[in-house]
């Protein structure tokens, strides 16, 4: 318990005439549902609060903010850095309640949302008008929108079309404060005043709390056209992205699997992978003529790298086998190792991912880890995963070591200690070391602008 | 009695408690979680996180506890959803086992179900003598004493939902098949009550007692138009009693198999366009989704339109679990909201279902939300288009 009692009643009174009192979750063990996200940390809130309108987030951050309140926004609780946990207590604003898809166009090629819509949702509503939103978390069952614009999700896509920043062109925010601000416009070209919208992308809920949101949509691609490839080694496959680049070329995904996984796969779902050190999967879009062409180009390229098992899929059965072997890695490494997993998230220039990808394994190794790797390999993006029993601290700890002793190898490689998953809690403090002491100042007089009491989120960043 | 049975104990899953990641992959699939508008204590991983925190006493047992642990209709949807492949609807209905061990568990309503049940062999609290009552309604028919078919009807069927017994009789007659039933001797399979968590009479008692009427009878095969009644027969009963002395089927397999015995054969045709819901307890639970739609299929002039979420992705009719005894209301939503979102946008006039519970569930939802769709039992169907 973090606040007094006798302030926490008067509170939890003032919360219920915000919203129905049933939207303020007040005992133990409802709280304890909003303890955990899929990090490994821990915080008990005092109160969670339901809110369903803009204006009842108003008054919930105008009352925090008299009372000096911490607030910590919550989508699905999916994130994997600590990002929804109320680590100094205070009011959980869960936001799964206002999931309503507001507006689809098709001809201004927009959809509006309200922030607890679930990816899935989304993908599967703008798929009857023949549209998509591109950033593609792996989370997408369960994941809202608004979690994915705080801390600006990618996934498989973003090679060809980059991450959440690209595809956010507006945002209703209410501050620390408790102002209302829109920021960007419904149009696809803004430039009216500094770009505040790409700023709360991926700012983890620190800066306010986002209630609605226009994002950019394309029309789904005309063809598809997917590929793997094994190597013997997954250096070689690394080597491999760079080489597709070299000649111009730019698929839709590059991803690579380690044999972790693609072991695991083999057992659960029988797909009779070729079981070697790494599998790649690589889907290319466009005309039907355009991808035919870049295909050729792209298995010669493979050819002379050295992999081998180059496949086209041919059939409809053949491509959903290729691209659920690749959504089924995360869940059949689950399986394999029978432990709960950590994801790590790291993100190096594509040249350096045969290097990132043995420091991984040497370190890992080092605090007798075992591993698997999902690579978004055409970013550079690098998810090492490790099994841990949480009922072992020692075992927790050895992750954490491992994760801080490969995050600096990362820098040291000029790459990112985060992609796509956020710093949250996990990663403050490797940010200073990534960005000098100079752009963490700036960042923290930025939140102070914003909320100058420090009640959005506390605990996170470093801010 | 001690528990000899080999059903599991919340202790059996503990490893498994801890494998959870909190990813919630099974969220939305959660009928209950999406009438509770997303909130985190009706989901699935909430009930997880609950029972971990009983696992590890960073919680205590309590009413609160009780009352998410029962916001759950045993779908198992959850369970396909989950990458790690957790038995989420099974390790709650231990929980809720372990809950009523300690007293604070079941609710009001399961606990008296399972006096109705133990007064009167059935959970409506009927006489027995009415459980024939449907028979007396159907011409009049003398039964065998011995057979090598039982129709286990159930007690939704006898009491509640009779249309369904009355048509499963009438195809079992129709093909001529040497069957029998147990009559005014039949009782309660138990399954509402190891569901609840109220496992023990259904251990120490209903399961070895009916095992040994139905044996008596010199049985080969038991046909049961009963989903929930199925599930417990054909994987509970195993694990109380072990392997049983004759083979359990749905009605959906059994007819599946007259017809491709030529024991039924349809000579009219029955032009209708109809979908058919997956019960939990049939699909999910014991995996049979063909045997049911391969009998719609065999009937000439039926048109059959799956629904988007079917088969294994089919969502619940909320009936399940004890969530229809406990909380009506929220049950009959998840009810109405399968129809107006998977049902009514393909165009369905006629839901086709093998499940007496669904059934109730469905028209209860058609009359308090105005649905216009028909609910028609399978064994109903197929009475239509025998014309008989
Ligand atoms: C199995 C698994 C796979 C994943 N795969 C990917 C992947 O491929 N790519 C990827 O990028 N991420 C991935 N993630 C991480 C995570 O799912 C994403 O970051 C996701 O977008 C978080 O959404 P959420 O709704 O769960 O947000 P939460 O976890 O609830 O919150 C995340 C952050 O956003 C803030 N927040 C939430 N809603 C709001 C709001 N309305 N306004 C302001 N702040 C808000 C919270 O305070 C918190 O800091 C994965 C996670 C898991 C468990
Ligand atoms: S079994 Fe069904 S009702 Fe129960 S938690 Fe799982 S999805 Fe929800
Ligand atoms: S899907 Fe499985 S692992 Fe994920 S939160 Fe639910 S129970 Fe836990």
């Amino acid at each position: 318990m973090f606040m007094k009692q006798r302030k926490l009643v008067q509170i939890i009174e003032k919360l219920k005439n915000i919203v129905r009192s049933e939207h303020v979750l007040t005992s133990y063990e409802e709280r304890y549902c909003y303890s955990r996200d899929a990090s490994l940390y821990w915080a008990m809130p005092d109160v969670v609060v339901r809110p369903h309108t803009t204006e009842e987030i108003v008054e919930i951050v105008k009352l925090a903010n008299k009372e000096k309140i911490p607030i910590t926004p919550r989508g699905a609780g999916t994130n994997l850095t600590g990002g929804a946990i109320p680590v100094k207590g205070g009011i959980v604003v869960d936001m799964t309640g206002m999931n309503r898809i507001l507006e689809i166009n098709r001809t201004n090629l927009i959809a509006v949302v309200e922030p607890g819509v679930v990816h899935e949702d989304l993908e599967k509503e703008l798929a009857k008008h023949g549209l998509f939103w591109p950033p593609d978390p792996a989370s997408t069952y369960s994941c809202t929108i608004g979690g994915a614009i705080a801390e600006c999700a990618g996934g498989m896509r973003a090679l060809k079309y980059g991450t959440t920043r690209d595809w956010v062109l507006g945002l209703e925010v209410v501050l620390p404060t408790g102002d209302v601000i829109k920021t960007g416009a419904m149009t696809l070209k803004n430039v009216t005043g500094f770009d505040l919208t790409r700023l709360f992308v991926g700012s983890e809920g620190t800066l306010g709390i986002i209630t609605k949101a226009v994002l950019k949509v394309r029309p789904l691609p005309e063809a598809l056209l997917r590929m793997s490839a094994a190597f013997y080694e997954i250096e070689i496959a690394g080597l491999a992205v760079s080489k597709i680049f070299e000649t111009g070329i730019v698929p839709t995904i590059i991803e690579i699997i380690s044999i972790e996984c693609i072991r695991a796969i083999n057992e659960w779902l029988k797909l009779g992978l070729p079981e070697v050190d790494a599998l790649m999967v690589i889907d290319l879009d466009g005309t039907r003529e355009e991808v035919e062409k870049l295909a050729g180009k792209v298995e010669k390229i493979l050819k002379d790298v050295g992999a081998i098992e180059i496949k086209r899929a041919t059939t409809a059965k053949e491509m959903e086998d290729l691209y659920l072997a690749r959504r089924a890695a995360y869940p059949s490494t689950f399986r394999a190792f029978r432990k709960s997993l950590t994801v790590d998230d790291f993100c190096v220039p594509v040249n350096k991912l045969p290097e990132a990808f043995r420091l991984a394994r040497e370190i890992s190794k080092k605090w007798r880890l075992p591993m698997a790797i999902i690579a978004h390999a055409g970013d550079g993006n690098i998810h090492p995963i490790w099994p841990v029993d949480v009922r072992y601290p020692e075992e927790i700890d050895r992750v954490l070591k491992c994760h801080t002793e490969l995050s600096h190898g990362i820098l040291k490689l000029g790459g990112s200690i985060s992609a796509e998953h956020g710093i949250g809690i996990l990663k403050a403090s490797l940010i200073e070391e990534e960005y000098g002491k100079k752009a963490i100042e700036v960042m923290r007089a930025i939140k102070r602008v914003f909320d100058p009491n420090d009640i959005m989120n506390p605990g996170k960043i470093a801010l | 009695m001690m528990d000899m049975s080999k059903l599991p104990i919340l202790k059996d899953y503990e490893e498994k408690i801890y494998v959870c990641n909190r990813c919630g992959f099974c969220r939305p699939a959660c009928p209950v979680l999406s009438q509770k508008n997303m909130e985190e204590t009706a989901s699935p991983r909430g009930r997880m996180s609950l029972i971990y925190g009983l696992i590890t006493n960073e919680l205590k047992p309590s009413m609160t506890i009780v009352d998410k642990i029962y916001l759950c209709t045993t779908c198992r949807y959850c369970y396909v959803k989950c990458p790690a492949g957790l038995e989420v609807d099974r390790i709650i209905e231990v929980a809720r086992y372990e809950l009523t061990k300690i007293t604070i568990a079941p609710p009001e309503a399961h606990k008296i179900i399972s006096s109705k049940i133990d007064n009167y062999n059935n959970p409506f609290g009927e006489p027995q003598f009415d459980r024939i009552k449907w028979l007396q309604r159907e011409s009049a028919m003398k039964l065998p004493e011995k057979a090598k078919v039982l129709y286990w009807v159930g007690c939704m069927a006898s009491y509640r939902v009779q249309d369904t017994a009355i048509t499963t009789t009438k195809i079992l007659r129709h093909a001529n098949v040497d069957f029998t039933i147990l009559g005014t001797e039949e009782g309660c399979c138990g399954s509402v009550l190891l569901r609840t968590g109220q496992r023990n009479p259904v251990v120490n008692k209903y399961a070895r007692i009916n095992v040994e009427k139905i044996s008596a009878k010199g049985v080969e095969t038991l046909v049961t138009s009963c989903a929930g009644c199925f599930r417990t027969f054909s994987k509970d009963y195993p694990e109380i009693v072990g392997d049983l002395p004759f083979e359990v089927l749905h009605v959906s397999h059994y007819i599946e198999r007259l017809i491709k015995d030529r024991r039924i054969e349809f000579k009219e045709g029955l032009p209708m366009r109809v979908t058919f819901h997956d019960p939990c307890h049939l699909g999910r639970h014991v995996g049979v989704y063909d045997a049911p739609r391969n009998v719609i299929k065999a009937i000439p002039g039926v048109e059959l339109v799956e629904m988007v979420n079917t088969r294994e992705e089919a969502r619940c009719c909320g009936a399940g679990g004890g969530l229809r005894s406990a909380f009506r209301e929220l049950s009959i939503t998840i009810a109405a909201h399968r129809l107006k979102a998977d049902a009514l946008p393909i165009g369905a006039k006629v839901l086709v279902t093998p499940c007496p519970f669904c059934i109730l569930n469905f028209e209860d939802a058609t009359k308090v939300y105005g649905i216009g769709i028909d609910i028609l039992d399978l064994t109903e169907l197929v009475c239509k288009a025998l014309r008989i």
